[in-house]
């Protein structure tokens, strides 16, 4: 017995280990989310299927439906070429694959699988865990840009189901569940091979193809059955008028593709019918030479299987709310009449998908989801309550700007410089206004107890706030505006942001929640002064980014000087007139200052002025405009510049004409009036066209200017703040070409001082091509290129030193050049580095790897001194010997396995500790942390044993009295023995 | 130093016991005070058969118990007593001052032993290095205080030549020891990072 005891006994105590084991294994489970977030996205939504299609009378679907509902999903392409499965219910991402760098041209639910279309690839899913069945090429030989188009024809009576998939040249039918070709035909597209556009739609007993090709203007209707490739009929409409089919659905203002085609009357007449439900007939050339049926002006007319149908209409032209009527012959329809709200800074509503399904007891029931203009992507029930919304505009991002929070600190009430009295005055008003805030926030705090605790959903399921009140255009609630204090370390900031949708946000980044959300508003002298600009009602004037995608934010004035409310601006584009906007807001409360201001004139270049003038006590950088008459104005216009400036100079890079400009500001009085213009200082003609470029950050703090060697002699820095670095590519003409494929070419670097124009150094890569990526920070540059020859990625680095030891950097003529090389052994798709306050800290250059991991690479590996010969000396120095390989090692990856996919910018801020670096990712995925490239020197580790060293310290103290009363007595019995 | 001067005294001693030839003079020293003196436990403690002769030898016995090597009744005569040897004070004296670099080349040992390297031990042993001619300097009158001689100025001097050696050598120890602010890099975190006044911005065409 007790023999049997002690085995049970060992036995568990074994069991005990092995779960010792797996608590081993995830020692640092709890770091996971700490100091990080993730916020994965798919992008705007440009196809979209639900699991379930509406209307399907097959009885196994109906089965599917009635019973799990749990698994609901829908399924989206969008133009990150993303696709992904949402669920209905939750509004996660349920998986999501990143497809080839081409247009997805549709999806198609096709007998239980997904089907997707793109770069003429037909493609099988399946929907549970989007696992890829299989692949099929539509066509043999392989175009650059394929316009394709999918369809799925599914007879309800039989269980023969066909999954056509068509380019503009070839159409193919398959089995879905097999894969098996069933038959193909060649279509006729015409004499345009490139631009043809495709569309098809699924006929009761086969399917429609229209092919458009617009060289031509002519449009083809071919109709097949499902049986052969035989066409049964084709039509040859003569459509002039129409650019493209994708440009007539964007005028009609939807970019979904078109839903369906009907023959009206005879041969000649047809409609197409997009998904936002505008209708267009199309004649014949002697009928019409337009889209005469231009569908209901401020509604549209959606269909679905002819049992439900809604009349979509828009209130207002602001956005903030669709009525969508509900009107069948059927009475099961259980409302005629839902109105869907949403916040006014979504936009209109772009894309709308409803979906109907059978309900246990037999009546009809439908979802909607919809897409408003800043993409965001919403769901609604049958009464009209929104369910979730995925704020999609996040995964487009064009230009991101920390601000440094509130703070509670009084040295920064009182501005330096100013007399005793009036310091002493604004320290008070300041007080008085912290107090008054803290009062406010305790109030507010106290009516928004209730309502805080309602919406504490899960930790990424944002709920979207109720409709602005019309009077605030932010959307912040009392209690987020109340946590916006700047903690001890200045760790916690705002991270503002502007979408190429025109719209704002700020952004917590220590959790990744959305503070506020703000549309650019248009200009308000829109319709009135561009009389010319209103083109046609129909397109409508939006917020774009200006050319290249750029949509600077510039933070004009900082939280730092507290009665004056911070002020940042954005410069954007009105989409009708191309005319530059400037946008000025609080970057705190998202609340606009003023309105939005169309300037007159195009802008070349804008540059935001290292300081403020300190004499009007604003505290505004004033924004420098250039024209392109050569004008140069301020914005705000009644701020001044700040004086101590030698020269303000501005350069602008002209992609197409491959030309660098310098122009410098000059100053002139006229009339007892400065008048600003500026005069073309330089021009540099590459002749090559431009890649990317990077300059030194402005707000860069450079701690030490030189180098200490290993015999302690200083290599200085060639600290000139003006570089810029451009890489160009060109056709290498020295390395022979390959046998295979195409000749080689060559990137070339140049870095260009952008004050004097002159090229500082330049260096060019023979056999190399892009992706180049660019990173330029104090005296180095760091760049990533492909090696054609080697086939694999490389990252080169410069250094660049003055000469012997000439202390003058701003003058040194010209700089020593350190150049090395390595290979990467991974794909880099962006390069960044760490920034902190001094620059003290040790930099790290930041990859974002294609596989979606961000390393963190200690500079010390790219440095051109490492020698290929180990001495003592360079030992001193603290050089590694030369390794052409860069470490790649896991724990290096910040973002540990949550991969980050499209990485399309890295921002680091500096916070207040010297040893940290904010880290903000953004791409497809939003990704935020803390980077410390030299591990947390300035900082206690958080498993410092406190309650050890305080032991031991109160014990020495305790010790030492004892021990001294001790030796006292002992003193004293001595004396008196 | 004081202990020199401890020695010097017992170097006096050998004089003062040769003006106490003889064990009969002391006791016709003693005579001379003492009359007489009855030396009970003697008495007790000796033998019948011998007391004879212990009385004869009783004046010779407390000489020797009273009087230990270096004892003397009274203070010696100094002020009284003979001039010192003016070539054995110059010859304490340059023993005095040529003691620091006498013990140079065992410092330079030390040193050389200590190595290169920044650690705890070559550093208290270069402070040692630092402290001890910088205290011995400071003591210097009080260790030539007794050393009056011909020649106390130059011996003074010598023994400064030979302390400021020690602090050349702990100052060359620093040195090779990296510890001297003697090479640009060692100022190069006061050097400011220059100024910028030229502002230079823009990209891409808007």
């Amino acid at each position: 017995m007790g023999i049997n005891k002690n085995k049970f006994s060992f036995c568990m105590l074994i069991f005990l280990l092995f779960l010792q084991m797996y608590s081993v294994l995830a020692l640092y489970e709890d770091e996971i989310g700490k100091h990080d977030w993730t916020r994965p996205f798919v992008g705007r939504v440009q196809h979209l299927e639900f699991d379930l299609p509406a209307g399907t009378t097959t009885k196994q679907r109906s089965q599917q439906l009635q019973g799990g509902s749990s698994s609901r999903r829908l399924f989206v392409a969008t133009d990150h070429n993303v696709l992904a499965a949402i669920g209905l219910k939750s509004s996660r991402i349920i998986w999501r694959h990143f497809l080839e760098d081409a247009p997805v041209n549709g999806i198609k639910l096709c007998d239980g699988a997904l089907f997707s279309m793109s770069n003429g690839l037909l493609r099988s899913w399946s929907t549970s865990r989007g696992i890829l069945n299989y692949e099929i090429s539509v066509q043999e030989q392989l175009e650059a840009k394929f316009a394709g188009s999918l369809a799925c024809h599914e007879d309800p009576d039989d269980d023969r189901s066909l999954v056509f998939a068509s380019t503009a040249r070839r159409l193919v039918a398959v089995a879905p569940l097999t894969g098996a070709l069933e038959w193909a035909a060649n279509l006729d597209a015409g004499s345009g091979e490139n631009h043809s556009e495709v569309t098809s739609f699924p006929n009761p007993d086969g399917l429609t193809v229209v092919t458009f090709d617009p060289t031509a203007g002519k449009m083809r209707l071919h109709r097949f059955g499902t049986e052969s490739g035989v066409a049964k009929r084709t039509a040859t409409v003569k459509a002039e008028w129409l650019t493209s089919l994708q440009r007539l659905a964007e005028q009609l203002g939807h970019a979904g593709p078109w839903q369906s085609v009907e023959e009206i009357g005879g041969q000649d007449l047809f409609q197409l019918t997009s998904n936002s439900g505008a209708v267009v007939a199309m004649l014949d050339a002697s009928l019409a030479t337009g889209p005469t049926g231009e569908s209901l002006p401020a509604g549209s007319l959606l269909r679905y299987r002819g049992q439900v149908r809604f009349l979509l209409r828009q209130q207002g032209d602001g956005g903030g709310g669709v009525t969508l009527e509900a009107s069948s012959s059927s009475s099961l329809v259980a409302s005629n009449k839902i109105s869907l709200s949403f916040a006014s800074h979504h936009g209109r509503v772009s894309q709308l998908y409803p979906v109907t399904f059978v309900r246990k007891g037999g009546s009809y029931g439908y979802r909607v989801v919809m897409a408003t203009r800043d993409a965001d992507l919403h769901a609604f029930d049958d009464t009209g309550e929104r369910q979730w919304m995925r704020e999609e505009s996040l995964a487009g991002i064009v230009s991101v700007e920390a601000v440094d929070l509130p703070s509670a600190d009084e040295d920064e009430l009182v501005t330096p410089g100013g007399s005793v009295f009036s310091s002493f005055a604004q320290r008070l008003s300041g007080q008085v206004h912290h107090f008054i805030h803290v009062l406010q926030h305790l109030m507010l705090c106290w009516g928004a107890r209730p309502a805080s605790q309602a919406d504490s959903l899960g930790e990424f399921g944002y709920p979207d706030e109720a409709p602005a009140p019309p009077a605030s255009a932010a959307s912040s609630s009392g209690s987020g505006a109340g946590s916006l204090i700047r903690d001890e370390f200045n760790l916690h900031k705002l991270l503002v942001v502007a979408t190429k949708d025109g719209k704002l946000a700020a952004l917590d980044s220590a959790t990744g929640r959305s503070v506020w959300r703000l549309m650019i508003p248009m200009p308000a002298a829109a319709a009135a002064a561009e009389g010319t600009a209103a083109k046609s009602a129909r397109t409508e004037a939006r917020i774009e980014p200006l050319a290249g995608g750029q949509m600077p934010l510039y933070i004009q004035r900082t939280t730092a000087h507290f009665p004056l409310e911070p002020m940042a601006t954005v410069l954007c584009r009105d989409s009708s007139t191309g005319r530059p906007v400037l946008f000025s807001f609080n970057p705190i409360t998202g609340i606009g200052i003023g309105l939005a201001q169309r300037l007159q004139s195009r802008l070349l270049q804008a540059l935001l002025v290292p300081q403020p003038s300190h004499d009007d006590g604003q505290y505004i950088r004033p924004l420098m405009l250039l024209s392109d008459t050569l004008q140069v104005t301020l914005y705000p216009a009644k701020t001044a510049l700040p004086h101590g400036f030698k020269s303000l100079n501005l350069y602008t890079i002209d992609r197409d004409n491959r030309l660098l400009q310098g122009y410098r500001l000059r100053l002139t009085e006229q009339q007892q009036q400065q008048q600003m213009s500026a005069i073309s200082t330089w021009r540099l003609a590459l002749h090559e066209p431009i890649l990317v470029t990077a300059a030194r950050r402005p707000t860069e703090q450079v701690h030490s200017v030189g180098r200490v060697l290993g015999n302690r002699h200083v290599l200085y820095k060639y600290l000139n703040p003006n570089l810029l670095a451009v890489a160009t590519l060109a056709k290498d003409m020295v390395t022979p070409a390959p046998q295979i494929g195409d000749a080689f070419t060559q990137i070339t670097i140049w870095l260009i001082d952008t004050v004097s124009g002159r090229v500082v150094a330049s260096a060019t890569h023979h056999h190399s091509s892009g992706p180049v990526s660019l990173v330029h920070s104090e005296h180095w540059l760091v760049y990533s290129l492909w090696n054609q020859k080697q086939r694999r990625f490389q990252l080169s680095v410069w250094e660049l030193f003055a000469g012997n030891g000439l202390r003058d950097c701003m003058n040194a003529t010209q700089p020593i050049v350190g150049k090395q090389s390595y290979i990467l052994p991974a794909p880099v798709q962006h390069l960044a580095v760490s920034q902190t306050e001094r620059g003290i800290t040790a930099k790290s250059v930041l990859l974002a790897l294609r596989s979606g991991g961000i390393m963190e690479l200690n500079k010390a590996f790219l440095d051109p001194r490492r020698p290929f010969d180990m001495t003592p000396e360079f030992q001193e120095e603290g050089l590694m010997p030369y390794h052409p390989e860069v470490p790649m090692s896991t724990q290096a990856i910040v973002n540990y396995n949550q991969s980050l996919h499209r990485v399309e910018g890295m921002v680091t801020v500096p916070t207040g500790l010297e040893s940290t670096s904010l880290l903000f990712v953004h791409g497809t995925d939003l990704f935020c942390t803390r980077v410390q490239p030299s591990k947390m020197f300035d900082v206690l580790k958080a498993d410092f044993d406190y309650a050890f060293i305080a032991a031991v310290t109160i014990g020495m103290i305790i010790g030492s009295f004892v021990t001294q009363r001790l030796a006292a007595r002992k003193a004293l019995f001595r004396l008196w023995s | 130093f004081s202990c020199e001067a401890a020695q010097s005294a017992m170097r006096n001693e050998p004089a003062a016991a040769a003006a106490v030839p003889n064990s009969a003079s002391l006791a016709a020293a003693v005579g001379i005070r003492r009359r007489w003196a009855i030396e009970f436990s003697l008495l007790h403690h000796r033998s019948p058969a011998s007391q004879s002769r212990h009385y004869d030898s009783l004046s010779t016995a407390t000489a020797q118990l009273a009087a230990p090597a270096g004892y003397m009744d009274r203070p010696p005569p100094l002020a009284g007593g003979r001039e010192p040897d003016g070539a054995l004070i110059s010859k304490r004296g340059w023993d005095a001052a040529l003691g620091p670099l006498k013990q140079l080349p065992m410092n330079l040992f030390i040193m050389w032993m200590a190595g290169n390297s920044v650690s705890i031990f070559p550093i208290m042993m270069v402070l040692m290095l630092f402290m001890r001619p910088i205290q011995a300097v400071f003591a210097m009158q009080a260790t030539f205080a007794q050393i009056e001689g011909g020649q106390a100025c130059l011996q003074r001097f010598v023994y400064l030549i030979g302390n400021l050696a020690v602090l050349a050598l702990a100052v060359y120890k620093c040195h090779t020891m990296g510890l001297l602010p003697t090479y640009e890099s060692d100022w190069l975190s006061f050097v400011d990072s220059p100024r910028r006044t030229e502002v230079s911005g823009g990209g891409f065409l808007l």
